[in-house]
């Protein structure tokens, strides 16, 4: 079976401090699972073992109620920016948010996390392994296994209840993973899978908030909040590399507090859904 | 079986209608991928992660950035984000899809500022083969594959 190379860490203790206006590397001095070489956690990074492309994602909320702040989330390599995202929350209760990058690394490389925040005060790192983190993979050798699946028909999500997305709908499934009957994925090995879901409302859900999580086996291991100031429409990505026990249930949960009971898109591909790929043993 | 990926700079402005963006450097291209006017066909089937950054040079105010990534001409993921405040936003959106030979990939943009909207240097699309058996054999550990850093490069992305 093939193992899983990569390794990921998070933030682990409390009260670190962003202070505003300046750009900061986030303490990360806890691992989560590490396949030998990547961890580097008293230097807040993870360092490439094998030159090649690599997956990443960096994963950060604040213990703030954050409104109207600009906020910045960047994905630097040997001190360098390579990416960043770039989002102003409206009334976001402890906002989180993920950037999912691809590049092209070179061993000895380290990834880091680094945030910037511009409230006028210090803001907080929220200190918990599904919310603030840095997750670092190659391209895994082995068949392909994982299975994408979506919202099939409107789903109504009452305000102010965390809500399981209904994912009846299949657009391909490689080893089993899919089990669309209980609108979820179900893991069929014990290992690394990495996930990413798609929160989509129809609605601009202005000055108001949207949350996400991804459940293994009912636990919460990747969480998401945003809020719009002038949404359009209200979609963003919750993605997570997460360990996952064969068998174990793979949901997607939604929340938003708009006050009214708002209908999920169920666009197909486009709508809410949610993709997973198994990554190997660890 | 060759391990292939994609990935350049968009070399483009957002506009009040939706269009396709247009790529400037290439970073790397595994494969034989065909880009013009900015839509991508895949040259060999497979799962692929597609992500992309898109920065702005220039602000908001009260205005909304929406974006989709396009497999074939249908919508295949959405990210949008909105700002009041006059700030250079900059979103990533990302998918896993199923990508046959010559199947299509482009991303469409659309900002409703009324004005037109450059992307900054920090903004890419990535198409990048989610797994790769380990029979690949010297196409995987050798001139094409992850392990080594090889390829045709075209640009500094």
């Amino acid at each position: 079976m093939a193992s899983f190379a990569g390794g990921k860490i998070y933030s682990s203790v409390a009260g670190q401090e962003i202070t505003t206006a300046a750009w900061t590397q986030v303490t990360l001095g806890g691992t989560s699972f590490d396949s030998d070489v990547f961890a580097s956690t008293a230097a807040n990074e993870l360092t490439v073992a094998t030159t090649g492309l690599h997956g990443i994602i960096g994963s950060l909320g604040f213990e703030e109620n954050h409104d109207a702040v600009d906020t910045l989330i960047a994905i630097r390599v040997n001190g360098t920016e390579e990416r960043r995202i770039r989002f102003q929350n409206g009334v976001a209760h402890w906002p989180c948010r993920q950037i999912f990058v691809m590049l092209d690394l070179t061993a000895g490389d380290d990834v880091q996390l680094w945030v910037y925040q511009s409230s006028g005060s210090n803001a907080t790192i929220w200190d918990a392994e599904a919310v603030t983190s840095l997750s670092l993979w190659e391209i895994p050798q082995q068949t392909f296994e994982g299975a994408r699946i979506y919202l099939d028909a409107a789903q109504s999500v009452s305000t102010g209840t965390m809500t399981k997305m209904q994912l009846g709908g299949e657009t391909f499934d490689v080893g089993g993973w899919s089990d669309i009957a209980n609108d979820q994925v179900e893991a069929q090995k014990t290992g690394i899978a990495l996930i990413n879901a798609q929160v989509a409302f129809e609605y601009g859900i202005d000055d108001k908030e949207v949350r996400a999580e991804l459940r293994v086996d009912t636990a919460a291991l990747q969480l998401a909040r945003a809020s719009f100031e002038i949404g359009h429409w209200t979609v963003f990505n919750v993605s997570g590399l997460v360990e996952v026990t064969a068998l174990d249930a793979i949901e997607f949960y939604v929340y938003q507090n708009d006050g009214f009971a708002r209908n999920a898109f169920d666009g197909g591909n486009a709508g809410m859904g949610m993709q997973v790929q198994y990554m190997g043993t660890i | 079986m060759a391990f292939d990926a994609f990935q350049a700079t968009f070399g483009d402005s957002v506009t009040s209608s939706w269009g396709d963006m247009a790529f400037g450097a290439y970073s790397l291209s595994w494969g034989d991928w065909d880009d013009t006017l900015g839509e991508v066909t895949c040259p060999t089937a497979g799962y692929y992660w597609i992500e992309f950054t898109a920065a702005l040079t220039s602000s908001m105010t009260n205005d909304t950035f929406d974006t989709h990534i396009m497999v074939n001409g249908s919508q295949y993921g959405i990210e949008t984000t909105s700002d009041s405040g006059s700030k250079l936003v900059a979103i990533n959106g990302r998918t896993l899809a199923y990508l046959d030979v010559n199947d299509t990939v482009s991303v469409e943009m659309y900002t409703n500022g009324g004005t037109n909207v450059l992307l900054t240097s920090y903004s890419h699309l990535s198409i990048v083969m989610a797994a790769v058996p380990a029979t690949g054999g010297s196409d995987f550990s050798g001139t094409d594959g992850p392990i080594a850093t090889k390829g045709r490069l075209l640009g500094t992305g």
